[in-house]
């Protein structure tokens, strides 16, 4: 006579590649946020009036000029220049005043340098803002598509446990039914 | 206890699987030190800038000595006076122009400089923005697949469950129709016995109701 307890079974699944895959992903996530994140960063940190920069470029500016001084000094002497004390003083004045207008020249081109990086900075950066939008909104769709496909595993799995308890009930309304209709039907007979 | 089922990787599974490791593994090995580097080099200023500012500078110097020295040839040559004050004038503007450009060429190197730091670090972040899109499909893949391995686990538990609760009503159907069979054929036999035996007690429950009724009218 055979078994009155059918038998289970159960796969065993094997999950190797799609671990290895999402562990590579982490991975993969992880480099964006280790490595590239921070230089985004570092361009939108970099926008802005760089007063270090205007000063730098005076300071450049001043330090040529001043050796400009040392320059025309040089030159007169290999060639034997003498100076009148006038000549002197109309050539300092005139090293001066080259001293000072370059060192505003040089801050006034270099804020326009600054302020035509910054536009283009700026503009190129909105692009980007764009791209990182781009990954929340596929993050999220991503999320949703796997909250969804959860639902309905869900609801699946209700479904299924209703029908199976509803069947244990009819089963056992069966049961007495058929009980007494055959005790019943037995008796008739007899 | 539920017997195990397994079914063994094919060989074009494994295979795929071995390449994914191995080139995953150059990858990390060979290329990400290689991008390491890459990625090192984009930041702003540091020593690449001073030297390319300092290479401005002697660029500069280079290119203008001749035009200063033929200026001067040009000016003695045309009978000018080292000790004149068109001679003075002449040294002090070379000198003051070569400086705005030797000065113009250090400043343009570092703005040069920045440019191509802010042309790498878009060029990387558009890489990066690559690597990102690439992890979330890979984890938003990953993420569904989870659900649907849970879904199969829960399936085939619910499955085996629900199989063997048509087991148990099938065995409860065969109790049932062999309790009814019982249960007749017991009626059947005793059927008399117990009708008497409930029509005398009956009787006995009646008379002695009725007695204490008639007691209970006096």
């Amino acid at each position: 006579m055979g078994s009155t307890r059918g038998k289970k079974y159960e796969y065993i699944p094997d999950y190797t590649a799609q671990n290895a895959y999402a562990e590579q992903m982490r991975k993969d996530w992880s480099r964006y946020t280790d490595k590239y994140m921070p230089i985004v960063t570092g361009l939108v940190n970099d926008l802005g009036a760089h007063p270090e920069e205007l000063d730098a470029a005076v300071n450049t500016s001043n330090m040529k000029q001043d050796q400009a001084g040392q320059d025309v000094m040089d030159t007169l002497g290999m060639y034997g220049t003498q100076l009148s004390p006038i000549q002197r003083e109309a050539m300092l004045s005139k090293l001066k005043a080259s001293r000072t207008l370059e060192a505003v020249k040089a801050r006034t081109l270099q804020r326009r340098t600054v302020d035509d990086r910054n536009d283009a900075l700026r503009t190129a950066l909105v692009g980007e803002g764009s791209g990182v939008r781009g990954l929340a909104n596929q993050s999220l769709n991503a999320a949703a598509i796997a909250e969804q496909e959860r639902n309905a595993t869900g609801y699946g799995i209700a479904a299924a446990k209703t029908a199976r308890s509803q069947a244990k009930a009819q089963g056992t309304m069966q049961l007495i039914g058929q009980g007494i209709g055959t005790a019943a039907m037995v008796a008739a007979m007899s | 206890m539920a017997r195990r089922v397994n079914l063994p990787r094919t060989e074009y599974e494994q295979e795929l699987l071995d390449i994914g490791g191995e080139q995953w593994g150059a990858y990390e090995n060979t290329f990400i030190p290689i991008e390491d580097v890459w990625l090192d080099t984009i930041r702003k200023g540091g020593a690449g800038e001073q030297e390319a500012m300092d290479i401005a500078a002697a660029e500069a110097t280079h290119a203008l000595s001749p035009i200063e020295q033929g200026a001067y040839q040009d000016a003695f040559a045309g009978g000018m006076d080292p000790n004149s004050g068109a001679f003075i004038g002449l040294a002090t503007d070379l000198a003051t122009r070569k400086a705005s450009g030797v000065s113009g060429a250090v400043t343009g190197a570092k703005n040069e400089n920045t440019l191509g730091y802010y042309d790498k670090a878009l060029t990387a972040s558009q890489y990066g923005r690559g690597v990102g899109s690439e992890a979330i499909t890979g984890l938003g893949t990953s993420a569904v697949r989870s659900v649907q391995a849970d879904r199969m686990e829960r399936e085939q538990e619910e499955f085996n469950k629900q199989a063997s609760a048509a087991t148990r009503q099938a065995l409860y159907g065969a109790a049932g129709t062999a309790a009814g069979i019982a249960a007749g054929y017991g009626l059947n036999k005793y059927g008399g016995t117990i009708k008497d035996f409930g029509s005398s007690v009956g009787e006995v429950l009646i008379q002695q109701a009725r007695g204490r009724n008639t007691l209970t009218s006096w």
